[in-house]
């Protein structure tokens, strides 16, 4: 068995040395820190993007938050100034039916007033036509002179009308 | 066409290519340097060229990088924990190195560094050392309780710890032939079925369908050996540093 000659043994085991020490001294200087440092910069670097995704996500639902307390206020004003616009409308729509009313009435008693005494003067002529129609007639036909002041008393009191 | 030329176990042999003496020590570059340098350049290369563009979204080659970087890191760290920090590179070349020599055994023509018992006896004597040393400095002498497992009465301690010293003792025996005799082995059998291929003329398609099947089972295997190799080195760390 050739692994067994052991004249073989040292220059065999003078270039294992050799060749596994360089191995172990680049290894260890220079590539596996080399290695280690960049997945330990992506690491930090997918731990950074995360850190401001969820930053980002944070930030976001704080101007959602802030937008919808924002409509709320909105909504709550606008019903405040619907309210109160309907209740002004409401007020003036009073005021003014109350002041036509109170036109209407005044301008409803005027009326009245000018029909009474329309109706009044109306009366008083008939009544005065009356008497001098009655004492006419009784003049020509029955032949009686009756004076002015009681044919108009006649005529009132019996009511001609 | 000599008989030992076809020798299935020609393959390990060892030719020295360029003869170097330094002092008494024997220090030829041999087809075994060849590959051992091929091992190391390729671990190398594989990592420096796959991050060389250092991409925050890595391509193809520089996943593998990571991947083989995160595997170990996580080896080391769920069977050692924190304190396995400081042996990660250690552990990182042991597996980068002992899978590149497996991978590239495979080619055909080359040579497995890892099929030699010297060389898997100088890393399991490396990390049985470097076991020992990691305890005796973090607990003292108190490192020998390893010896006397807890909750054993004190009657059965003259039976117990000589079996445990026994099998502290025989870690790096069986870590260094484990490895050893799976490469031999897997390598041994692919040239003897690659043997019965040429004897055999056109029945040589049988064995050659063998060893289709046996090159499979022998990546597998190239890959599994590293991996058990490192695993049970972080176990043997993770006993000297926590005790049991």
């Amino acid at each position: 068995m050739p692994q067994l000659d052991t004249a073989t043994f040292m220059p065999q085991l003078v270039w294992l040395a050799l060749t596994f020490i360089v191995l172990y001294v680049v290894l260890s200087r220079r590539l596996l820190p080399r290695i280690g440092e960049i997945l330990e910069a992506r690491k930090d670097k997918i731990a950074h993007d995360l850190g401001a995704a969820e930053a980002a996500k944070k930030q976001a639902e704080a101007t959602l938050a802030a937008y919808e307390a924002g409509i709320a206020k909105a909504r709550v004003e606008a019903l405040g100034l619907h309210a109160a616009a309907q209740e002004a409308a409401a007020k003036a729509s009073a005021q003014r039916r109350e002041e036509a009313e109170a036109t209407l009435a005044r301008e409803g008693a005027a009326a009245d007033a000018a029909i009474a005494a329309a109706k009044g003067r109306a009366l008083g002529e008939i009544r005065e036509a009356a008497a001098e129609i009655a004492q006419a007639a009784l003049a020509r036909i029955v032949g009686i002179e009756v004076d002015r002041a009681t044919a108009l008393k006649a005529a009132t009191d019996e009511g001609v009308a | 066409m000599s008989t030992e030329a076809h020798s299935p176990l020609s393959q390990f042999e060892v030719h020295t290519l360029v003869p170097i003496q330094i002092g008494s020590v024997d220090a030829s570059f041999t087809n075994a340097a060849v590959f051992m340098v091929a091992a190391a350049a390729s671990v190398l290369l594989f990592l420096s060229l796959g991050m060389a563009k250092r991409a925050m979204v890595p391509g193809r080659w520089q996943s593998l990088v990571e991947l083989s970087y995160e595997f170990i890191a996580n080896l080391v760290r769920d069977n050692v924990g924190k304190e396995g920090r400081r042996f990660f590179p250690f552990v990182f070349a042991l597996f980068m190195f002992i899978l590149f020599c497996n991978a590239i055994a495979l080619v055909p023509y080359t040579f497995t560094v890892t099929s030699h018992i010297i060389v898997t006896f100088a890393f399991a004597a490396v990390v049985f050392v470097l076991v020992t040393l990691v305890g005796l400095f973090k607990h003292g002498l108190h490192f020998f309780s390893l010896f006397l497992p807890k909750g054993v009465p004190i009657a059965l301690a003259p039976l117990l710890v000589p079996i445990e010293i026994i099998s502290y003792l025989a870690r790096p025996v069986s870590l260094a032939l484990r490895l050893f005799a799976n490469l031999t082995a897997g390598h041994t059998m692919l040239k003897v079925f690659g043997g019965f291929v040429v004897m055999l003329g056109l029945a040589g398609v049988a064995p050659l369908l063998v060893i289709v099947v046996l090159y499979g089972l022998e990546t597998l295997i190239a890959f599994l050996q590293a991996y058990v190799f490192t695993i049970l080195t972080c176990i043997y760390l993770n006993d000297a540093l926590h005790l049991h």
